[in-house]
């Protein structure tokens, strides 16, 4: 018999990517073996435990202090969301629309470049 | 004695399902001891959790489970352990807020024993009692021998442990 955990797949989407930007920033951090934490909290003027804290999942994160983490350690974020069926394995069905991917960066986005599928649902 | 499938299909073990999605390919597994899924079920029901996150103790859960079955590494040179060694082949795994207790019998693959609330745990210092209860369990387990690996390094036990 299999046990499942019982979290809404809503949360369940959410945990899962919260931990990859957590444990992503860990790896940069490991990555760069002359940045310390207390390096990080110094030049984001908090304590080294915050730091800590936040990188070990004990306190949570802002987006904004991930980017400043990242930033620190010499890194752009970006955020990249596809749709989920393009995640699908080769069993899955052909779709007749083709899945559209969003890709959102730093970077403004005008109007124009946004693609269709955004378009209209985005007031302009 | 049995094999961990005989076990599986006797109930005596339960496989942790984490449910990852059609691309994504289960690297790692977890198995309950009979009657750990119910005790966990009533710690997470019931936990008080102190660090006050936006996930809670299951959601925790969850993203290690598949963050382990993923391949995830789980261990990083001086900090960030996720998969630590305790004693005499007894394994912890790591979230904030839990402590999962067991030992691998194969490479990749963990037996759990018991869950438990961390911050319990580090305040009542239980980590000797858990250790002590797992290695009991393990003894009472009709599995194969040997039973557990040895080693006390993470990669004595799991595969590509140190990089994601």
């Amino acid at each position: 018999m299999s046990f499942q955990i019982a979290i809404a797949p809503s949360r369940r989407a959410a945990a899962r990517f919260i931990g990859k930007v957590r444990r992503r920033l860990q790896q940069a951090l490991v990555d760069e073996p002359d940045v310390t934490r207390s390096d990080i909290a110094r030049a984001l003027d908090v304590h080294r435990s915050v730091i800590t804290r936040q990188l070990s999942g004990h306190q949570d994160m802002s987006l904004g202090r991930v980017a400043e983490i990242a930033w620190t350690l010499g890194y752009e974020p970006e955020f990249v969301m596809r749709r989920r069926a393009e995640l699908d394995g080769d069993n899955k069905p052909v779709l007749a629309i083709p899945a559209q991917e969003m890709k959102v960066t730093s970077s403004s986005m005008g109007a124009s470049e946004r693609p269709a599928s955004i378009k209209a649902k985005v007031p302009a | 004695m049995a094999t961990i499938l005989e076990l599986f299909a006797r109930g005596e073990l339960e496989k942790i399902d984490p449910q990852l999605a059609a691309d994504e390919m289960e690297e790692r597994q977890i198995f309950l001891v009979a009657g750990v899924a119910d005790r966990l079920n009533a710690l997470l029901n019931n936990m008080v959790y102190p660090w006050d996150t936006e996930t809670t103790p299951a959601e925790q859960l969850d993203e290690l489970v598949y963050h382990y079955a993923t391949g995830g590494a789980l261990d990083y040179p001086r900090q960030f352990h996720n998969l630590v060694h305790a004693r005499d082949g007894i394994w912890e795994l790591k979230t904030p807020d839990l402590r999962l207790f067991g030992w691998f019998p194969v490479r990749d693959c963990f037996i759990c024993s018991d869950i438990a609330d961390a911050n319990v745990v580090k305040q009542t210092g239980q980590y000797a009692g858990y250790c002590e209860q797992a290695w009991f369990r393990r003894e009472r387990l009709d599995l194969d021998e040997p039973k557990f690996l040895t080693g006390e390094e993470p990669s004595d036990v799991v595969s590509n442990c140190y990089r994601t």
